[in-house]
């Protein structure tokens, strides 16, 4: 709405009501503008409150953008959030009291930087009711390490999360991945250690490690597919899986737990999966 | 004097100063001002709306915003109302009726209701004894407005 409109909004029904035509003499069907002139005290007091009333109409346009505008960034609680959240998190910096985020002042772009330490978080539910369990891992040049000191992160979930939400955050040394293979290889491209014969290195072995890296955080490794890329490597006729087991770290002991075979597809417990060795990988011919 | 943010309005000096100065009378002021009384009664109550609006679209059920909220409503002054995670106690079995296996345990500290993993609550509200009331009727509707639907809490002494 113009304040054009405002104004004629109110000229029209001035110069349309009866008693005033009547007091006015006014003509039928001429408008406002064609009987007042403009310097008539009607016209400026019709134009001080189309004025008034206009500055109301944008203020209260204004404001209703302002409130979309915050009903669309609200936070929501849901995992994806709390993803963020873990992500913004800030090693040695204080909490701002009244607002999301940390207390940046004084500090360069470097240090802010250099204080997210988490590098990978993901976020799922728990199976006990209420609770979320966060996996976080960082990264020490370019090597995915767990964070060893959680007192901080811990906080500021507590602080930052929803109100009655349980928090388990978790950041431990890798899953360990075992697998046995079988490869039956094409003996003019890969020798009996699957060494490639024109390059020198270990086309298999490579493919694997390129594969647990190409999966997400917190991914599920899906053995048909690891299966699927070692098919593709130029010298391996068929790729055989004889059996995947991984073990993973047991928070109560602190060590590595017993092996776990894997069926069809797993998500490691700590995120990620590492491989130590690849000496249950047999070539025949 | 008041900044000039794109929500401040002042009815009146508008009005005044919208006025030429032929018409500048104490009467044709009186006149425009009271035209646009309600305007400035309006305006005054959309401030005041859109302060509530805001206050209530940056505070969350998040802990430090929910204990904000509470401590700003209540304990404004030494803010001191804390929120804790609900307990989790697992229930401890003794004997069940049937077996009508007579115990004598003395006396011996037990939970309340609220505090065990079954029927608990997810959240504790520590409030100053001198807040709480049979029924906290006004802080309860507080924290239903801001915290999330699912969450069930209690409001205990500090």
């Amino acid at each position: 709405m113009t304040r054009k409109e405002i104004k004629k909004q109110m000229t029209s029904a001035f110069v349309n009501n009866n008693y005033i035509r009547a007091a006015y003499g006014l003509q039928p069907g001429k408008t406002f503008e064609e009987e007042f002139s403009l310097v008539s005290v009607e016209n400026i007091i019709f134009e001080i409150v189309s004025i008034v009333v206009f500055q109301m109409y944008l203020l209260f346009a204004r404001g209703q953008k302002e409130i979309d505008d915050k009903i669309l960034n609200q936070k929501t609680g849901r995992l994806a959030w709390y993803r963020t959240l873990a992500l913004q998190y800030q090693e040695g910096f204080d909490l701002l009291p009244n607002a999301d985020g940390f207390d940046n002042s004084g500090a360069t772009a470097e240090q802010i930087e250099a204080s997210k330490i988490v590098k990978y978080a993901s976020v799922t539910e728990s199976e006990s009711p209420g609770e979320i369990i966060i996996k976080v891992a960082t990264e020490n040049n370019g090597v995915q390490e767990p964070i060893t000191d959680l007192t901080g992160l811990t906080y500021y979930f507590e602080e930052r999360k929803f109100a009655g939400t349980r928090i388990n955050i978790i950041s431990y040394l890798p899953d360990i991945l075992s697998l046995e293979l079988v490869i039956y290889r094409n003996p003019l491209v890969l020798d009996a250690n699957g060494t490639s014969i024109l390059h020198g290195n270990k086309p298999v072995e490579e493919a694997i490690e390129q594969f647990l890296k190409e999966l997400p955080f917190n991914g599920e490794l899906v053995l048909a597919h690891l299966i699927d890329r070692l098919q593709l490597v130029e010298g391996v006729e068929i790729p055989h899986l004889v059996l995947a087991q991984s073990k993973r770290i047991d928070p109560n002991s602190g060590g590595y737990g017993n092996w776990e075979p894997i069926n069809v597809k797993k998500i490691p417990v700590s995120g990620w999966f590492k491989i130590d060795n690849f000496n249950a990988i047999s070539y025949v011919v | 004097m008041r900044l000039a943010m794109w929500y401040n309005l002042d009815v009146y000096k508008l009005t005044e100063m919208l006025l030429p100065g032929f018409l500048r009378k104490n009467r044709i002021k009186a006149f425009a001002k009271s035209l646009l009384t309600p305007v400035k009664d309006t305006y005054r109550q959309w401030l005041e709306n859109r302060r509530q609006n805001l206050y209530k679209l940056d505070h969350t059920g998040q802990v430090y915003s929910l204990r904000n909220v509470l401590n700003d409503r209540f304990d404004p002054y030494y803010r001191r109302i804390e929120i804790h995670n609900g307990n989790r106690f697992t229930r401890a079995y003794i004997y069940t009726h049937s077996e009508q296996m007579p115990v004598y345990l003395g006396s011996i500290f037990l939970h309340q209701r609220t505090d065990y993993a079954d029927t608990g609550v997810d959240f504790i509200v520590k409030v100053p004894w001198f807040l709480l009331s049979i029924n906290n009727y006004e802080m309860k509707s507080l924290i239903d407005f801001y915290k999330q639907d699912v969450k069930r809490y209690k409001i205990e002494n500090l």
